[in-house]
């Protein structure tokens, strides 16, 4: 009944508006599949792929760079860091007048030169620079690059409609300087080119990431669009055992003495004893890595780790460990010096004139006599003298994390000329890097177990998990007894011997001096390579200095490196807060004879160097040409057995 | 079956009620008071309460509670429409003006983030050793000599303190750091620049003062060795 009822009451009143509406009705729906099968058309199988150039001008992807990582140093001081830039670009075709819109509503016309002037102002660039860039017809030129945001800001503020920004990165070394070569740098394209930067660049650099997403017409991201995303790993941070302030300071002391003495470089080397890890690597003069365009090509790296210098009388303490360990000799064993030395038809001569003496090998080593070295040294065939020598990693890399690291130059023992198989007991004829040389007395002053160095010490990821490096395993070279009758050598050195500039206040430190000639480039022999390797407190060795000077000028008994390594050693360990010294001085005569010559007892360090000075001069003279192949750097030289018709072992003699 | 004729039945009033009934009820009791005269001619009359009045009784209720229950559901179909338009609008708003809340903090951010990184590029800066040093120098310090070490246990002093002599021309040699972007590094930059002239005028000031010393006592009667300047 009621539905009888809706229709009479549907029907009745509006009878003659039933066709009107019928007509409309289908009309409308007429319409109705008309739009919907220009729906389906245009949506459905979308012909003109109009839908997809929508969803194209909608969509954004971006790349989401990864942050690279920081480099720190052993206390979390940031050595280099990655800084938000802007690069400010221009589209030239584009560069014409405009109007600008103010915030009062008026319009503003801005011509092209208005626009050069506020762009140079907020960039702080010459205007005829700024004019440079705009002028042409590229639709890419830049105008500043690596701008700081709020320069950016300032620029992007004056609305011109042709200047475009882009986000970059700026690697920032806070500490320039300081460890530059070390921490190593960035070349334009983000390309790391140098120390750390390069050989830890797979862990800092991370991964890129990027994101799909849809943009409204005001540039608004639309939330609800379908977003696409590869997730971003940021770089991991390396962090370094280098301290910022001993490296500082080795950097100070090595810079004022190579300074003041006109050396072409000098390096210090500061190790902690106990695991090798390198807490300074200090050159004279070193690359600042955030003006990479103005360093001279020399400082680029490390030179402690890149160059090879005959290390000269430093080695007297590799011959003596080993000379120690076969059981030669003990630090008391007399030993009668002749004035010279005649062996196998060579002559062996020490820096300083003296009569035949009566000494201990203590005193042989103390005042770096080369006859006494040679006497105790050639009781070793020269295989066994080549076998300690690599024993002790001699014409090895170290395998530290910076790149270009020299291996050194060590001719195997059957190539060695008549003369070079006696001289590499002290140091000539043979080439190893300054850093090298300080892992000769790393090992003595570990006990006898050597840890090569390291710089990195530990990686954190981006999540911040820290995961310390492995440390290379000690391997011991000698026994402890014969590193503790070493170290006595070295300490007698300096309370006794020719080195008694390199004293620090209040400790008991040990050590050598070195003085090698130093090979020049174009054959022969010009200039001193001068060292001193120390360690400290020597009761329980903890840190280690090594100085080296590459040709300093002057008179060879002023341009030592003892004084510069005091001054470094005394630093660290106050630094450290290693408490001073308490026990005595070990104690071991020098000479067992009437000290008839007091020169090297007596006299300041300075006139045993004298000695050395007038004895390397005659003796230039007397030996020269007989032993040229000793050690330059040039490995074809010394592969070939004997090269150079170089001059002179004058160096033979270093102190 | 319909009911609207019964309750229209002028003969059984609906009893009075209260609330949502009575509303209904009012509602219920309109169409036979406005309808056309045409539809109640229409209806059957009705039957005498005498007749079957027992059974039909009863449903007369039912159908006036369903006719309630359609007009309630258009309502509340329309309040829920309403209601239902209404928070998505709101949800609408709330999250285009959550978006552009997010792009302001997003911008924000950055712009902290931005600052902090600039205050951290300078902090850096001066804390970098070769700027402390100079700065330290600049306030006329000088680097300790020796140091002691008190000894707890025996109260005593071990090493040799002394106190720090000044030194003639210190100079930190380590250069500062050429950054860019860092006012604290433009800052540096600008006092090395006039450290280095101050220098350069002391010295020129210095020997223009050697050179007069060393004219005077030639009587002025012979030019100044210039060669002899110190320095050069």
């Amino acid at each position: 009944m009621a539905r009888a009822r809706s229709t009479s009451t549907g029907d009745t009143p509006g009878a003659l508006g039933i066709g009107r509406s019928h007509i409309g009705i289908v009309l409308v729906l007429a319409l109705l599949v008309v739009l919907g099968l220009r729906l389906v058309w245009v949506q459905g199988f979308d012909v003109a792929g109009r839908a997809e150039a929508a969803a194209t001008d909608r969509s954004r992807t971006e790349v989401v760079p990864a942050l690279r990582g920081e480099i720190r140093d052993t206390d979390g001081n940031v050595l280099a860091r990655t800084l938000q830039r802007y690069d400010v670009t221009v589209d030239q075709s584009k560069v014409r007048e405009f109007q600008r819109l103010q915030a009062d509503g008026t319009a503003q016309t801005v011509t092209p030169t208005q626009a050069v002037y506020e762009l140079a102002d907020a960039l702080e660039l010459e205007d005829t620079e700024v004019k440079k860039s705009l002028d042409g017809e590229k639709q890419f030129e830049y105008v500043a690059r690596g701008v700081t945001p709020e320069q950016w800001n300032t620029v992007r503020e004056l609305d011109l409609p042709y200047v475009y920004g882009q986000p970059s990165s700026d690697r920032i070394y806070p500490n320039g300087p300081v460890a530059g070569s070390v921490v190593g740098f960035m070349g334009g394209d983000d390309e790391a080119l140098g120390g750390i930067e390069q050989t830890q660049d797979e862990l800092l650099r991370g991964t890129d990431g990027s994101r799909t997403f849809e943009i409204s017409a005001d540039g608004v991201r639309i939330p609800v669009a379908p977003t696409e995303e590869s997730p971003v790993t940021d770089g991991s941070s390396v962090q370094l055992s280098i301290d910022s302030d001993v490296q500082f300071i080795a950097q100070q002391a090595v810079t004022e003495r190579t300074e003041e003495l006109g050396a072409d470089w000098g390096t210090a080397v500061v190790m902690r004893i106990e695991d090798g890890a390198v807490l300074g690597l200090a050159d004279s003069s070193t690359v600042d890595p955030n003006d990479l365009g103005s360093a001279d090509p020399e400082d680029l790296g490390a030179r402690a780790v890149t160059q090879a210098v005959e290390p000269g009388s430093t080695q007297k303490i590799l011959t003596a460990a080993a000379a120690v360990e076969e059981g030669l000799v003990t630090p008391r064993t007399e030993i009668t010096v002749p004035p010279f030395l005649e062996i196998d038809g060579e002559k062996i001569t020490d820096s300083f004139d003296h009569d035949e003496q009566d000494r201990t090998f203590a005193g042989i080593i103390a005042d770096s006599m080369n006859t006494g070295t040679v006497l105790v040294g050639s009781k070793l065939s020269p295989e066994q003298r080549h076998a300690w020598l690599q024993r002790f990693g001699v014409g090895e890399t170290t395998g530290i994390e910076l790149p270009g690291e020299s291996p050194g130059i060590l001719a195997p023992a059957d190539q060695w000329d008549k003369r070079q198989q006696y001289t590499v007991l002290f140091g000539q004829g043979v080439s190893q890097t300054p850093l090298r040389t300080a892992t000769v007395f790393q090992a003595i002053a570990n006990g006898g177990v050597q840890v090569e160095p390291r710089v990195v010490e530990a990686v954190v990821d981006a999540d911040g998990t820290r995961t310390p490096t492995e440390r290379p395993e000690g391997e011991r070279i000698v026994s402890e007894e014969t590193a503790q009758q070493v170290l006595d050598l070295m300490e007698v050195t300096v309370t006794e011997g020719g080195a008694k500039e390199a004293a620090v206040e209040g400790y008991r430190v040990g050590g050598k001096t070195g003085t090698a000639e130093a090979p020049s480039p174009e054959g022969g022999y010009d200039g001193y390579t001068t060292s001193f390797v120390g360690v400290a407190p020597i009761e329980d060795p903890q840190y280690l200095v090594a100085v080296t000077l590459q040709r300093p000028e002057g008179d060879v008994r002023t341009i030592g490196a003892t004084g510069t390594f005091s001054k470094i050693m005394g630093q660290v360990l106050r630094h450290y807060g290693v408490p001073p010294s308490t026990t005595e001085p070990v104690e071991i005569p020098l000479r067992t004879d009437e000290p008839e010559k007091t020169a090297p007892e007596d006299a300041p360090p300075d006139v045993v160097a004298t000695d050395e000075a007038t004895d390397g001069a005659t003796d230039g003279a007397t030996d020269e040409a007989t032993d040229g192949a000793a050690a330059t750097p040039d490995p074809n030289a010394t592969a070939s057995g004997s090269a150079s018709p170089s001059p002179s072992r004058r160096a033979d003699e270093g102190d | 079956m319909s009911g609207t004729g019964l309750q229209r039945r002028p003969a059984r009033p609906a009893p009075p009620r209260s609330g949502i009934g009575a509303w209904a009820a009012r509602r219920g009791q309109r169409p036979p008071m406005e309808g056309s005269s045409a539809r109640q001619f229409e209806t059957p009359a009705p039957p005498s309460p005498g007749t079957g009045g027992s059974t039909r009784a009863p449903l007369s209720v039912v159908p006036g509670r369903a006719r309630r229950g359609r007009v309630s559901v258009v309502v509340l179909s329309l309040i829920a429409l309403v209601v239902a338009l209404a928070s998505i609008l709101v949800l609408n708003i709330q999250i285009s003006g959550g978006q552009y809340r997010l792009v302001e903090l997003r911008a924000q951010e950055q712009a902290l983030s931005q600052q902090n990184e600039a205050l951290t590029q300078d902090l850096e800066f001066y804390g970098a050793p070769q700027h402390l040093a100079v700065m330290a120098l600049d306030l006329g310090m000088v680097p300790a000599q020796g140091s002691g070490t008190v000894d707890l246990t025996t109260g005593s002093v071990e090493g040799d303190p002394v106190p720090a002599q000044p030194q003639e021309n210190h100079e930190i040699l380590v250069d500062r750091a050429h950054q860019t972007g860092s006012e604290a590094a433009d800052r540096a930059a600008q006092r090395a620049e006039e450290r280095e002239q101050e220098k350069a005028e002391e010295e020129r000031e210095d020997a223009e003062q050697r050179a007069r010393e060393d004219s005077a006592p030639a009587g002025g009667s012979l030019p100044a060795p210039q060669q002899r300047l110190p320095g050069e």
